[in-house]
């Protein structure tokens, strides 16, 4: 061998072979995470359960989501993402009987029901960013999702699921709608320091051409995990592949709250049912209810700038009651401003352009596993009635006159 | 052919050499893109875990 064992490290250390391997390392990240998460590589996906969410430290990323689509809809399928909070994630339904498996058993083999609602997430938050992303590749869409009457949505999204708006809008894969431009201009005025953006946007667009979160999910998914969470807290489970973690929520049925309910529960309970509706509505004399003009006005004027108009009419927002195990303390005062602020709410959904509806009202206590998530059976009420909207609402787009001639 | 056994053995060895540093430096280049896409990944998370809580 003609390499002397004194050389220099310079005589074996080739910086320009090392570049080249560098060079080559990032690009095969970035093109492997592009390929895997383009089509997707959650097999039985049924919903981010805790141990694939944020508070376990995953992050679906924007294009792991798109990939979850690909997987399981096809081009002549009609696409129903759900989104929204906890109560339409089905937090207290067992993955087998959750009501999105309710809801794609009614609608049948012509739709392809996924369910991207987050705990603690709003109806612009997860699912609503996927729908706008995959318009023009499953324009054949309806998105679905849940609210509280005047509770203001957020065009931006919200934390911790913000990072998926941002990641869509740095990427240029939302629309360029004016109205949710100013909102979110107003937002970051207000809310997000000079620094943060530029820190925000150089992570999205460097993550746009290196494709680090959506590698790592992969990896994290199909592997092995690498951090550690309040949900994974102790070795080797910590960094087992989250794969390996099954959808085991928790089951309402086995034990409903209603049964278990303390006295200081029900009382924390009925103050927030009574100021579910109570901080919209003022008296206008001894036996009626007026909304205040301000929160129609401030309620429309986000609600229209949330999601862009070409999008909204396939949105469907469904106004969720309480459980008549908190309703049937209220006084017949108070209800009736109840009723109203859900009629008035829906009115405002539909005066923004979206559709919207609630459900509940012919509910019972054991349909309910708290204040406001669903058991099992109200689950399968729930996917009743948001089945018969969303069919009328494939109806009116013509999207039952696609033949199902296209076969995977 | 003892001789040529010989020359063979450090032909091959002259060649090796350049190419088995070029493989190192290669797969250090490798290993240091991997370091550093898991750096930026890491970075990106949040510093603590998202806490939900039905209200």
């Amino acid at each position: 061998m003609n390499i002397n064992p004194q050389a220099p490290a310079a005589a074996i250390f080739r910086p320009r072979v090392f570049l080249t391997g560098l060079i080559l390392g990032l690009v095969a990240c970035a093109l492997t995470a592009r390929i895997i998460s383009h089509r997707g590589y959650h097999e039985k996906f049924t919903r981010f359960h805790v141990k694939i969410s944020p508070e376990a430290n995953y992050y679906p990323t924007l294009e792991e989501m798109c990939g979850i689509v690909r997987a399981r809809c096809r081009p002549d399928q009609v696409l129903v993402i759900i989104g929204g909070n906890s109560i339409l994630h089905g937090v207290g339904q067992p993955a087998d009987r959750m009501w999105s498996i309710e809801l794609q058993r009614l609608l049948g083999d012509r739709f392809v029901v996924i369910n991207f609602a987050f705990r603690g997430a709003l109806c612009t938050d997860g699912g609503a960013v996927v729908a706008e992303v995959l318009r023009y590749e499953y324009p054949q869409q309806i998105y679905v999702a849940n609210a509280a009457p005047f509770n203001l949505p957020a065009p931006y999204g919200l934390e911790p699921y913000r990072y998926l708006f941002w990641s869509a809008r740095n990427w240029g894969l939302l629309e360029d709608f004016a109205p949710r431009n100013e909102l979110v201009a107003e937002f970051l005025q207000t809310s997000v320091e000079d620094a943060r953006q530029v820190e925000i946007r150089g992570a999205d667009l460097l993550d746009q051409v290196l494709r680090f979160r959506d590698f790592w999910n992969w990896v994290g998914y199909q592997y092995f995990f690498t951090i550690q969470s309040p949900h994974t807290p102790d070795f080797p489970s910590a960094i087992w592949a989250r794969k390996k973690f099954r959808d085991k929520e928790d089951n309402f049925d086995e034990q409903p709250s209603y049964q278990r309910s303390t006295f200081a529960s029900t009382a924390i309970e009925m103050g927030i049912v009574r100021g579910f509706t109570s901080l919209f509505y003022q008296r206008v004399d001894s036996d009626g209810w007026k909304l205040n003009p301000q929160s129609w006005d401030a309620f429309l004027r986000v609600a229209r700038g949330a999601i862009p108009d070409d999008l909204k009419a396939r949105t469907l927002i469904m106004l969720g009651r309480n459980s008549p195990y908190y309703l049937k303390n209220l006084t017949a005062d108070e209800t009736a401003r109840d009723n109203l602020a859900y009629q008035d709410g829906a009115a405002a959904w539909r005066a923004a352009g979206y559709m919207s509806a609630e459900y509940g009202r012919d509910f019972e206590a054991r349909d309910y596993g708290d204040r406001a998530h669903l058991t099992a059976a109200g689950g399968r009420k729930l996917a009743a009635v948001v089945a018969a909207k969303v069919q009328d609402m494939a109806k009116d787009f013509d999207y039952m006159k696609v033949s199902l001639k296209w076969k995977k | 052919m003892e001789k040529i056994t010989i020359q063979i053995r450090q032909h091959l060895l002259s060649w090796m050499g350049p190419m088995f540093f070029s493989i190192i430096s290669l797969g250090a280049g490798f290993l240091i893109a991997l370091v550093l896409h898991y750096a930026l990944y890491r970075m990106g998370l949040p510093s603590k875990p998202f806490i939900y809580a039905a209200f």
